[in-house]
């Protein structure tokens, strides 16, 4: 479970972040929409402990910067920056010691192929194409084999193989258990995915729709609804 | 922990990997072993001869560097900017399970392997040059291997790992320093200017008992005395105070909360830092202070021509735009530069002792500026990332052209600011002076197209200071034809001939490498 708590962020006297809670249950897919500027990176960012913050983020009832929170929570940041000198394969197993995660070299293996990388395994980092980075950011947050995934933009850059992929991917862990949030602008690629909106619009939470809630209602709708924008499309 | 030994490790054995197989990295190694037996020898020298090779200079050096090294350090921590992390820590090390005091002394073994670096240096050249014996050097190099490191260490916590303490307190933290070090500054040039100049001076400031009883830093100065000159009451106080302190820091440093509210510093550091080197490696100067409180003008202008020329008024737009147009720190330079020659030639009435040759002075000046400073990016290398350079239907030397004609304007008034001073000062008639600012402009340009071509030619085989290397082999190869040819009509015909010829040949080898740089301007793929 992902718990935000009344987070407020401030950047000198400008106010990103309201005052925002929401909660992501165990093995569901949250998604976080809002225009540009909304706050949406800056809440992923307090999330992932990048930010100073007041309020509270809980990860699996745990205070999120304790040790033990970090130790089952993935983070998939929107521009992934990789290690000039290690390889792909290195970066993964960085992870894995960093994270004592208990994936094994099969594993890391099969989620090579999946990814089409396992012919780059050797590249280093400052040889990768921003796709490929972002496949290898997201290979590495899958190598902690957490509890709690948080993706901020991924599909950018991303093949379309890639993307189904991550779908996929992101469905298998959704059925192991794992909670997720997603922050995106491409309402078209997390349609099937999510089970929970968080729309955000000048800091704040705007609408809060459970999939039940909003039931044939096509994401988009619900969003310009809320934002008031798209009337034009 | 496991992760971070990991990722250091494969870090340093992939770094070696790569550079031993680029030939470049046996160049560098063979220039830095001949850079070194040259510092030693000539170092060598200028001790034994100047009879300098005493420990009590030694210490007085040390005392120097220590004054200034520790404040500085204090206020790089305090302001949140001494450690660097690049962005794929921020990426995988911050938000990885590990202690944020780890992710500190992580960054901080950078800092900790330069004092190992230091501390070696300075052990092996007080027992080779300063009369230390082997016990006393390696005393020192475990004093600042180890204490020294924890001390830093511990600051770097206080500083940044600190989350009680208001920001406020780290600004007056900074002041402070700052003032410390006025302070230290304004005594010295005191005693330097009241009293006879010598380094005896500097050594009977560093060894007054006030001095080193200044905590932390003249501690450390205490220490140093301690190792090299021998036991007295006011070291061996210092000694204890500069341990009991550092135990006491440690101490400190082991039970301070940290939760990682300095992520947010440090990751924004590192995005600036990144940016600057970015900007760095592609030679654009910036102040990065500069940058964020740059203000733009309004300003229009209007398009007198098209295709290629578009670049030119594109260009005098944003330059229009900017508060102080073409202008910059470059023109400050050469009117500072100007005004010196002037100076200079004026109190040392250089028009007697240069006698015709006096001539020849400001052309020598504007040359070795010209060819030893590496030149700074401005708007028209920009012009080479952007892909609708290469789009518009022109000729690629049009585009060079028009991309680089406020290059040559700016290069006319910087040519003018250097020459004018010395030019009133020596009596340089008019035909002369234009003569010079003319030479000083195709030197510019010379070097801007020469460099160009050197990008061109070999891109990133040899790495920067390889292509360094070889835009200045180009450019010295046209000086010197240039200057050949200038001396041959100055001795046939006369000085203005010699000088006309040098222009115009330079002109000419200039024009060449224009056309032969303009290939960068076909396709981007050039500078890749």
């Amino acid at each position: 479970m992902l718990e935000i708590q009344s987070l407020t962020k401030k950047y000198g006297h400008y106010l990103a972040v309201d005052h925002v809670s929401f909660t992501v249950p165990d093995g569901k897919v949250g998604i976080l929409l809002g225009p540009n500027g909304a706050g949406k990176s800056t809440i992923i960012k307090s999330i992932a402990g990048l930010l100073r913050y007041q309020g509270g983020v809980g990860i699996e009832q745990m205070p999120a910067r304790t040790l033990e929170a970090r130790r089952i929570f993935a983070y998939v940041p929107e521009l992934p920056a990789m290690f000039d000198a290690l390889t792909v394969r290195e970066h993964i197993e960085y992870v894995r010691r960093a994270y004592n995660s208990s994936i094994t070299d099969e594993e890391i293996e099969r989620l090579l192929v999946r990814f089409e990388l396992e012919d780059k395994q050797n590249k280093l980092g400052n040889e990768l194409s921003k796709g490929m980075m972002q496949k290898v950011s997201i290979c590495c947050a899958l190598a902690i084999k957490p509890r709690v995934i948080l993706l901020d933009e991924p599909m950018v850059g991303l093949d379309p193989a890639a993307i189904k992929e991550l779908k996929e991917v992101l469905l298998e862990l959704k059925e192991q258990g794992v909670t997720i949030l997603i922050s995106t602008h491409m309402l078209e690629m997390v349609k099937e995915l999510w089970d929970v909106m968080f729309i955000m619009e000048k800091g704040k939470i705007v609408g809060i729709f459970t999939r039940e809630q909003a039931r044939d209602t096509d994401i988009e709708e619900l969003f310009f609804r809320i934002t008031g924008g798209g009337e034009a499309q | 922990m496991n992760g971070l030994i990991y990722l250091y490790k494969r870090t340093i054995i992939n770094r070696i990997k790569k550079a031993l197989k680029r030939p470049v990295t046996y160049f560098v190694t063979v220039f830095i072993l001949l850079y070194v037996v040259m510092i030693y020898n000539s170092f060598n020298m200028m001790i034994q001869e100047g009879n300098f090779n005493s420990a009590g200079n030694l210490v007085t050096i040390l005392s120097m560097i220590i004054f200034f090294l520790i404040p500085g350090n204090l206020i790089s921590y305090a302001k949140r900017k001494g450690l660097l992390f690049r962005p794929s820590e921020v990426h995988f090390v911050f938000s990885s399970p590990v202690s944020p005091k780890m992710v500190l002394m992580f960054a901080g073994v950078k800092s900790f392997s330069v004092n190992i670096l230091v501390g070696l240096a300075i052990a092996v050249a007080g027992a080779l040059w300063f009369e230390a014996s082997p016990l006393q050097a390696l005393l020192y190099f475990l004093f600042f291997v180890v204490f020294e490191s924890i001390l830093e260490a511990s600051c770097i916590i206080f500083c940044y790992g600190n989350e009680k303490l208001p920001e406020k307190f780290f600004s007056v933290l900074v002041i402070a320093m700052y003032t410390f070090m006025g302070f230290v500054v304004g005594m010295a040039s005191y005693l330097l200017i009241t009293r006879e100049p010598s380094f005896g001076l500097l050594q009977n400031f560093f060894s007054m008992p006030m001095i080193q009883m200044i905590p932390v830093v003249g501690w450390n100065v205490a220490v140093t005395r301690l190792i090299f000159l021998g036991p007295d009451a006011v070291n061996i106080t210092g000694t204890v105070l500069f341990l009991v302190s550092t135990m006491l820091m440690f101490a400190a440093a082991w039970r301070m909360q940290c939760t990682g509210d300095y992520y947010e510093d440090a990751m924004k550091f590192a995005d600036e830092y990144q940016e600057r080197r970015a900007k760095q490696k592609k030679g654009i100067a910036s102040v990065p202070w500069l940058e964020k409180h740059r203000k733009f003008r309004q300003a229009s202008v209007e398009y007198k021509g098209t295709c290629a020329k578009a670049i030119y008024f594109r260009q005098m737009l944003e330059y229009k735009k900017n508060p102080t147009f073409i202008f910059g720190w470059n023109t400050l330079l050469c009117l500072g530069l100007g005004v010196l020659i002037g100076a200079v030639g004026y109190f040392n009435d250089a028009v007697s002792q240069f006698g015709p040759a006096k001539i020849f002075i400001i052309p020598g000046v504007a040359s070795y500026v010209v060819f030893i400073f590496s030149g700074y990016a401005t708007k028209w290398s920009r012009e080479l990332e952007n892909p609708y350079t290469y789009l518009i239907p022109d000729t690629p030397l049009k585009k060079v052209w028009y991309a680089t004609k406020i290059e040559h304007i700016r290069a006319v008034v910087d040519g003018v600011l250097i020459t004018l001073p010395g030019a009133v000062v020596f009596g340089i008639g008019p035909v002369l002076t234009v003569l010079t600012i003319l030479l000083y402009v195709c030197l510019q340009a010379n070097r801007l197209y020469y460099g160009m071509l050197a990008d061109a030619l070999i891109g990133n085989i040899l790495g920067n200071t390889g292509r360094t290397l070889v835009k200045i082999l180009f450019q010295g190869i046209a000086i010197g034809i240039g200057i050949v040819a200038a001396i041959v009509a100055g001795l046939l015909i006369s000085v203005e001939a010699g000088f006309l010829v040098m222009i115009v040949v330079m002109g000419l080898l200039t024009f060449a490498g224009a056309a032969a740089s303009s290939v960068s301007f076909t396709k981007m793929e050039v500078l890749e």
